[in-house]
């Protein structure tokens, strides 16, 4: 399955379209008040737990570092019974770094080099609602298994403008680095994620998410660690490996909507 | 409209009047109901009430006028909580005669009698209390100990006291200590228990001042106080006579039953320093010091408005008591107090009922069968029903406290047996109650103890004996019990007389031996009986191993059962149900004050929206029985209401005794008819905060019961740790209702009846 982003925003629609006319006949126990439909919109943070001490102190360098990887989350989550919802979720990684090239300009003249990367990653989910709370799904506290599959990347490996000298007085910016790529395709990859959260709803109709998630780390690992490297024919990065760890763990918040 | 409604509560009261003569005590008695419109109090809910009570505070202190408002708060509110209890009585056949005393009282002063509404409180405790908003409520248990009307109107007299002077504000006040220095410094608990007893005083010598000034007799004084030092006792102290329970065949061994009982020791000088109110002998002497040479007791009566009212209203209040210590599971008691009755009413059916029902209970307790069931009971006690020693029982009473307590199951079940299946037959059979608890016996004395027909002699003893002697020397004439008076009546030589009387002797040996095996002669006179053997044949054929329990889950208890019921719940299949007065309370664990009235009223409210907006989602029909949406034309509701409510609280105390019986079954076939479901729901949240919990924590309590079926389909209590908000209760009353909705998974099965008529 190679998909575009066009195609991403027609998946979303045909989503949201199954939403809304299922819901209008499926209006039947369990789920909140018989709505066994929600669609959800998630925002994770993927806080650099690791790496950036590494980095900073190798390079005592200012300027962008991995710290926040962002990504957007869309799903549609179906209650199959009182204690248990299915779910299904493509989400659209967006991260920026930037890092020094350490193996072009080595320690005492780092070139710095800008990562912005997307990657679009389709899963599946249940979210089983914790019996010991008596809590009752979609609401109150659950775990969350899930499988992703990592369909497509579209990473740009871009230099705009980044590219700086280290002396031993400062940095000075001189020239664009003169290589840029765009749309590494990395194939099919999967990867497993379980976590914890906790629902409210607000307006019996809107329903607010938040947990935190730790996930396998080998969704990107194809692109940063082989194809990128060898392109440039240098190691992989410690930035990537930053990126990389980053997806380890997650904290997210949600917001859906029972239709 | 306002005539409308003064004509309708004249009618109600004629009513009162009416149900007064109704009631015939020689055959039957028919339990204490309200009637006519329900009183304003009824039907404001907590909230109105509260609001108007706060209106009319005014203090020019703003802390002392925010503490009045608190107690107006707490004070509505428990007002509130005993209206909806269903124990209050209003316009019946005693209210009406009580309320005629206090208009004897207050006739002097119209104006203040218009302060006070009086009710009766269906209790068997000796009490009397006001509130401070003119609320008077009697417990009928101290109208059963009354002599006399003036003893009624001093008591009267001293609650009128407490309204007056306002006791009940200004203790509360004091708790708090509202002098101008100190706002916040409490009392400590020895001051407001001394600030209570100087309350008490002041009620019982302002009371007799007031008492002075109406036309009772002064002697009732001093009984009243009497009544009230031996009110821990039953209502009469008369010997129980054994031969009550026995025939001629069932006999007690002689240490079943005591000749002597423990003597009353009751003292009124008793340590009083942790009571809210003085000793008897203080109370006595601070009234005695005030009667003087003034108090000429010539012309006072004992009697004023009516001593043949009186004596009716005292047997209601008498009869009461038999059927709240039935419901209050106090069998030596009701037995007890049933048998006093008796002897002034000895064919009245709801007294044997009483006490039939009272050996079937003490039978039950002490059977093997005693049930157990999966369902937990979310609002009642756990724990097994067990007879109170008879060691600290003082009185005659402690007669049938020692004979229960002696007896076996076994034995308990065949005297239960004997008593129930007579008063059947008396009844010729037909009354359901009755045939109940006869079948119900014969299940335990098969399955529990194991019984056969063979077991018990079909003979009386003195019959075998004379067979006996008979085959021994069949020449001689041997005469059994009838025989020996027989021989006594006719003209016999002195020496048949002799050996007449040799041989009754024996007899009444052989009746009040200590043999063990007592109850085989129990059933001589039932086995006479075809239907009786036939029953207990019946119940022979049917023996199967004892299940203990009526309950049967609709799933079962395999595991493969247990995760669908995870997963699923229940599937009830129920379309309708009668809900019966949800409640809602907010605790604040945070301030002293554990309840939090403001949150409690909100949170009911928006409960109630919960649980009407959840039942219509899952398609749940249902009827709120709760008199805060009662009008003052519900009295048939409210009655139905107090009955469901006594239902189910004697059917909580029996706890997993499944098989014990409710007596407020009697009427239930007509309230199952009236609201089309035999489904009762009780529920109720409780939210708790508290900043030492990481959470707070939100409790649902939900209980639904086959009242016709007497079964307990879902019992449930959910802990969730999720504020009390409305979106968190609408899930799980959603939940709740929508597994009652649900059909169960039999009913979904097609038989093959089902699938030819399809075809056809």
């Amino acid at each position: 399955m190679n998909m575009t982003k066009n195609n991403s925003i027609r998946f979303i629609v045909f989503l949201l379209f199954l939403i809304f006319s299922g819901s209008v006949g499926a209006q039947k126990a369990p789920g909140y008040q018989g709505r066994r439909f929600i669609a959800m919109y998630e925002f994770n943070f993927h806080p650099a737990v690791v790496g950036l001490g590494d980095l900073i102190s190798n390079q005592p360098i200012s300027g962008s570092h991995p710290f926040f990887l962002m990504s957007h989350c869309f799903s549609l989550e179906y209650v199959i019974n009182r204690r248990a919802l299915l779910g299904a979720s493509v989400s659209f990684f967006k991260f920026a770094d930037s890092s020094p090239g350490s193996q072009d300009a080595g320690a005492q003249n780092p070139t710095i080099y800008d990562y912005n990367g997307n990657a679009t990653v389709y899963s599946l989910y249940i979210k089983r609602f914790r019996q010991r709370d008596n809590a009752i799904a979609p609401l109150g506290r659950y775990v969350k298994p899930e499988i992703s599959v990592f369909m497509y990347s579209g990473i740009e490996y871009i230099s705009a403008g980044t590219v700086s000298t280290y002396n031993p007085n400062g940095y000075s910016i001189i020239t664009p680095y003169p290589k840029s790529f765009q749309g590494f395709s990395d194939g099919p990859r999967v990867a497993f994620s379980y976590s914890i959260g906790k629902t409210f709803i607000a307006f019996n109709r809107i329903i607010i998410d938040r947990g935190i998630r730790v996930s396998t780390t080998n969704l990107l690992s194809q692109a940063f660690h082989s194809d990128i490297p060898s392109i440039y024919g240098s190691n992989p990065d410690p930035a990537i490996t930053d990126i990389i760890r980053n997806q380890l763990f997650n904290v997210f918040i949600g917001i859906g909507l029972l239709p | 409209m306002n005539q409308l409604r003064a004509f309708l509560w004249i009618a109600c009261y004629l009513a009162g009047i009416k149900t007064i003569a109704a009631q015939d005590f020689t055959k039957d008695y028919l339990p204490l109901h309200s009637t006519g419109l329900l009183p304003p109090v009824f039907v404001k809910s907590f909230s109105q009430k509260a609001l108007e009570d706060v209106g009319k505070l005014n203090d020019k202190n703003h802390y002392l006028l925010n503490k009045k408002k608190e107690f107006a708060l707490e004070s509505n509110f428990h007002i509130d909580h005993l209206i909806r209890s269903g124990a209050i009585l209003f316009n019946d056949s005693i209210s009406a005669y009580v309320n005629k005393v206090l208009d004897e009282i207050l006739k002097n002063d119209p104006e203040f009698r218009a302060n006070i509404q009086l009710y009766i409180i269906k209790s068997p405790t000796v009490n009397a209390f006001s509130f401070d908003n003119g609320i008077i409520l009697v417990n009928t248990g101290l109208l059963s100990q009354l002599d006399d009307e003036s003893q009624l109107a001093f008591i009267l007299c001293h609650e009128l006291i407490h309204y007056k002077r306002k006791h009940s504000i200004n203790a509360y006040l004091d708790l708090v200590n509202v002098s101008s220095s100190n706002y916040k410094k409490s009392r400590n608990d020895v001051d407001a228990l001394n600030y209570s007893k100087d309350n008490e005083t002041e009620a019982d010598t302002a009371g007799l001042e007031l008492f002075k000034t109406t036309n009772y007799d002064f002697d009732a004084i001093h009984s009243a106080f009497d009544v009230l030092q031996y009110s821990y006792l039953p209502f009469d102290e008369q010997e129980f006579d054994r031969t009550f329970l026995e025939d001629g065949n069932l006999v007690f061994p002689k240490d079943y039953f005591l000749e002597k009982t423990a003597p009353i020791k009751s003292d009124d000088n008793y340590d009083d320093s942790k009571s809210t109110h003085p000793n008897i002998r203080k109370r006595k002497m601070a009234v005695n010091s005030r009667i003087d040479a003034s108090y000429v007791n010539k012309g006072r009566k004992k009697f004023i408005v009516s001593k043949s009212l009186f004596d009716h209203a005292k047997d209601i209040a008498r009869f009461e008591t038999c059927r709240l210590y039935l419901l209050d599971l106090d069998y030596p008691n009701a037995i007890y107090s049933a048998y006093i009755l008796l002897k002034k009413y000895p064919d009245n059916i709801y007294l044997k009922k009483i006490i039939s029902k009272s050996l079937y209970e003490v039978a039950s307790s002490k059977s093997v069968l005693h049930g157990s069931t999966s369902v937990s009971n979310v609002f009642g006690s756990d724990s097994k029903y067990e007879l109170k020693s008879d060691e600290d029982i003082e009185g005659y009473s402690q007669q049938v406290y020692h004979l229960l307590g002696k007896l076996s199951s076994d034995e308990a079940t065949v005297l239960a047996l004997n008593y129930s299946w007579k008063l059947n037959a008396q009844l010729h059979y037909a009354d359901k109650s009755e045939k109940q608890i006869c079948d119900s016996l014969f299940v335990m004395l098969v399955q529990g103890n194991e019984k056969k027909l063979s077991d018990y002699s079909r003979k009386t003893r003195a019959e075998i004996l004379l067979e006996d002697s008979l085959k021994k020397n069949p020449v001689t004439k041997v005469e059994g019990p009838a025989l020996v008076e027989d021989t006594v009546k006719h003209e016999v030589s002195k020496y048949d007389k002799i050996k007449a009387i040799q041989k009754k002797e024996e007899v009444i040996e052989i009746k009040t031996n200590t043999e063990e095996n007592f109850t085989r002669y129990a059933f001589v006179d039932l086995m006479k009986d075809k239907g009786f053997e036939n029953r207990f044949q019946h119940y022979l054929d049917q023996k199967q191993p004892a299940s203990g329990s009526f309950y049967h889950g609709y799933y079962g208890n395999s595991r493969k059962a247990m995760k669908y019921k995870k997963r699923h719940g229940q599937a009830l299949g129920i379309d309708k149900v009668v809900i019966v007065e949800p409640f809602f309370y907010h605790m604040d664990l945070n301030e002293n004050q554990k309840i939090d009235f403001e949150a409690t009223v909100t949170g009911l409210q928006n409960f109630q929206t919960v649980i009407s907006e959840n039942a219509a989602k899952a398609k749940i029909a249902y009827v709120s029985l709760d008199p805060q949406h009662m009008t003052e034309q519900d009295v048939s509701s409210y009655n139905d209401f107090v009955n469901t409510n006594d239902w189910i609280n004697e059917r909580l105390m029996h706890g997993y005794n499944l098989r014990a019986l409710v007596e407020a079954t009697d009427n239930k076939e007509a309230i199952l008819a009236k609201y089309g479901t035999s489904y009762f729901m009780w529920t109720g949240v409780v939210s708790v905060t508290n900043k030492g919990l990481k959470r707070p924590s939100t409790f649902i309590y939900v209980l639904i019961y086959d009242i016709a079926n007497e079964k307990p389909v879902y019992s449930e209590t959910r802990k969730i740790r999720m504020r009390d908000k409305a979106s968190n209760l609408n899930s799980h009353y959603y939940d709740i209702f929508n597994q009652m909705h649900q059909e169960p998974k039999e009913v979904k099965t097609i038989t093959r009846d089902t699938q030819s008529k399809d075809s056809d």
